[in-house]
């Protein structure tokens, strides 16, 4: 099947039908790249990743990755009520409506956790699925029948496709807001994230913080919903900022990086989504996000599983080659004329249980260390002795009180 | 109640006890969210499970989404043990991935078919009458059948492995020196919970089955301290979440899934408001008792130090512990009035007077 028939069929929330032709290139940069439903779109979601990926790279350094979860459901109630009391679709008025449920909750699963034998999961677990069941309530008493659904499916999934230029601003503004408060208390943000007990020492107002901290949180995943709905939030915090955390040690490199993983995924989620006509922008965006995820825990320098299994094997044949090194040192020892060839089988006999000193003693030849052939074994050479010697005096060092 | 009502109470009550049963030891392990992150995957099996099959009553949808409910928790699992991972970052980052495929998957290839995203998450509990089996002349609501035997696991597995789960979960240390295999333990737990969700998901949606598998065995926890009581505890809470939540959607016409995790929620914030000893309220009292009797034990102390000095008359007015221990009248009132009830001092008019027991405190406390 090829892939465009996969690509095909008309959903609400798509710009092209199946009817249409499949535009050339030009055709395409004209109408969609430069197009205003594209720009438009794919600014609302750089922005939203750019605010996710600052504001979760504090919540994952805090191990709270999944208070934006709970709190996403949360704003649920909060935004039908405040459909239900203002009765705009006004964004300011759901996102306020969102920030207060989604406060409360933030404040009930701290409070939770903090003085009862509740575990923070559970209480996250139970304010979430609680709060989001009173939304549903809400919802179905507000309004009964089918728009009702149609609501709910957006709020779920976010309706990227749908974002207009009042909610651009509604989030750019958002995006200003929490920027600035970030830039603002830099230092002391930092200090709770990492060591919450030296910063009330130093005289941080940790209470005051933490609070604001958790409000520039729900104001941000308030902001995002449009985009990609609560359920997916999660992932627009929690993955670029643990993608940014595999590329540095450095807690200001790790949040510009993450902001900046943030907008990627943004954009080429909206990008996918504008070239696969019935593709949501949401999932999309959120795929890009754990794509860039990922790749950063296998390939990053470092601390990506591809490097780090690279140091293991390079650890490992140096401590072999060393430990063969060491064993032909042991074996002329045995003998007071000094120059004295032994065979590989040897040496092998000698270090039982590291196989492969045939190699080994190959590979040192190779290098220098070792003179000799197959056939007449080996010896050190002078400089695989000054080598050995050191690696010797190295363990007796390393580990004081062995026989040496 | 009509037939059908008696039997949507009753799809209710499966559901809530077959998810306690392991919603308990997850909830005492601290990895409630885990069910959250389940819930939501199970979606993947089940368009998975469709694609392979073709067909929507497949047992592959079944199968499909339980795999991938251990799936998740090995990824999740796989992902902790990096060094610069947290469980919780490893959660947040795989469930929104996969179910994230699986919104795209349905919105792509299963299109015409009736496999709607929001209903899965939100359930339709009112529905799971009209899907029924037939048993020779009966004929009983399919999830009847699935929730049942999924009770049935549930309670033996649970009997069963009474032992090893305790240990595994309160001492996983002390499990694998004992040999029992904490790993497989929890291997195990994660299984049943996965196919408890994807049984019960079906009739409740993942929302309320995040609710029914940790809310009531997070609000028996506060009730009771001992486990064999707090799996009782939460199988009562769960039924009465139940009913209650039925009846709260009946009355206010709404939906049913919504209203029992409304109920569920007020049961365990009735329950860290309320319970005894360890409730917020309890605490609360615990807090001011032992204020006041520090405050007595203060007031008697202050008076035997200024006893038989020449400020003594001056020390000992009521009025002056405002300046003498900085405290307001009302509270110093307060204070000298439950020492006198408990016989520590006496008040002479606005003098307060040492009597023998409060020397006694003064000298001891």
């Amino acid at each position: 099947m090829p892939i465009w028939v996969w690509l095909t069929g008309s959903r609400t929330r798509c710009w092209r039908t199946q009817t249409e032709p499949v535009p050339d290139l030009g055709e395409f940069v004209g109408q969609f790249l430069l197009g205003h439903t594209f720009r438009t779109v794919a600014a609302g979601a750089a922005a939203m990743g750019l605010i996710s990926g600052v504001i979760g790279s504090f919540a994952v350094a805090r191990g709270q990755s999944l208070m934006g979860d709970a709190v996403s459901h949360a704003t649920l109630p909060g935004v039908v009520l405040a459909a239900m009391l203002i009765g705009v679709r006004e964004p300011w008025a759901l996102i306020a409506g969102a920030s207060v449920t989604g406060v409360a909750a933030a404040a009930a699963i701290t409070l939770t956790a903090r003085s009862t034998p509740v575990k923070f999961d559970s209480a996250l677990a139970l304010v979430l699925t609680a709060a989001f069941g009173l939304g549903l309530v809400l919802l179905v008493v507000h309004s009964r029948g089918d728009s009702a659904q149609a609501g709910l499916n957006n709020f779920l999934f976010g309706q990227a496709a749908a974002i207009v230029a009042a909610d651009l601003v509604t989030i750019g503004a958002t995006a200003v807001l929490v920027l600035a408060a970030v830039a603002w208390r830099w230092n002391e943000f930092r200090a709770i994230c990492f060591d919450y007990e030296f910063a009330q020492v130093a005289g941080v107002a940790v209470r005051r913080l933490d609070l604001l901290l958790i409000l520039l949180l729900v104001v941000t995943i308030a902001a995002g919903l449009k985009v990609v709905g609560v359920v997916l939030m999660s992932a627009m915090l929690v993955a670029p900022a643990v993608a940014a955390r595999q590329w540095s040690d450095r807690f200001l490199a790790v949040t510009a990086l993450s902001a900046g993983f943030g907008v990627a995924g943004g954009v080429a989620g909206a990008f996918v989504s504008i070239i696969g006509p019935s593709l949501a922008t949401g999932p999309l965006v959120v795929l890009s996000l754990g794509a860039i995820a990922l790749l950063s825990i296998v390939g990053a320098p470092r601390h990506g599983v591809v490097a780090e299994y690279v140091r293991t094997r390079r650890r490992r044949s140096r401590f072999r080659l060393e430990k063969t090194l060491a064993a032909m040192l042991a074996l002329e020892g045995q003998h007071q004329s000094g120059q004295h060839n032994h065979s590989a089988e040897a040496i092998q006999a000698s270090i039982p249980d590291l196989d492969g000193v045939e190699e080994m003693v190959l590979e040192l030849a190779a290098a220098g260390l070792a003179i000799g052939s197959p056939a007449q074994g080996w010896r050190l050479s002078a400089g695989g002795t000054v080598r050995a010697r050191a690696i010797m005096d190295e363990r007796n060092i390393a580990s004081p009180g062995a026989p040496g | 109640m009509t037939p059908g009502q008696v039997e949507v109470l009753a799809v209710a009550l499966l559901a809530g006890w077959s998810c306690c049963l392991p919603g308990t030891w997850l909830v005492l392990r601290g990895s409630a969210m885990l069910v959250d992150a389940i819930s939501h995957t199970v979606l993947l099996g089940i368009v998975l499970g469709f694609l392979l099959s073709g067909d929507l009553g497949s047992p592959l949808l079944r199968a499909g989404a339980a795999l991938i409910g251990i799936l998740t928790v090995i990824m999740v699992d796989l992902l902790a043990r990096r060094p610069l991972v947290r469980t919780d970052a490893s959660i947040g980052l795989v469930f929104p991935v996969l179910f994230a495929l699986a919104v795209l998957l349905i919105t792509l290839l299963a299109d015409n078919v009736h496999l709607d995203t929001d209903v899965v998450l939100t359930g339709e509990i009112g529905l799971t009458p009209f899907d029924r089996i037939e048993f020779g002349q009966y004929s009983i609501p399919r999830s009847f059948v699935y929730l049942g035997a999924v009770l049935l696991l549930n309670a033996g597995l649970t009997a069963a492995f009474w032992k090893e789960l305790k240990v595994a979960s309160f001492d996983p240390g002390l499990a694998a020196a004992i040999g029992m295999a904490p790993g497989a333990v929890g291997l195990g737990l994660v299984a049943a919970t996965s196919l408890t969700a994807v049984t019960a998901f079906e009739a409740v949606g993942s929302i309320l089955v995040v609710a029914l598998v940790v809310g009531p065995p997070a609000s028996a926890q506060l009730l009771t301290r001992r486990l064999q009581r707090m799996v009782f505890w939460s199988l009562a809470l769960s039924a009465s979440a139940g009913v209650l939540g039925y009846a709260g959607a009946w009355y206010f016409d709404t939906t049913i899934a919504g209203s029992i995790a409304c109920v569920i929620g007020i049961q365990f914030t009735g329950a860290v408001l309320a319970s005894p000893r360890r409730g917020l309220i309890a605490r609360l009292r615990i807090r001011r008792r032992r204020r006041l009797e520090f405050a007595q034990t203060l007031l008697v102390k202050h008076l035997l130090n200024h006893y038989g000095t020449p400020q003594e008359a001056h020390e000992s007015e009521l009025e002056h512990l405002h300046a003498g221990l900085g405290w307001e009248p009302d509270f110093a009132q307060h204070v000298a009035g439950a020492a006198a009830g408990s016989g520590l001092v006496r008040i002479d008019g606005d003098r307060l007077r040492l009597l023998g027991p409060g020397r006694i405190r003064a000298e001891t406390g």
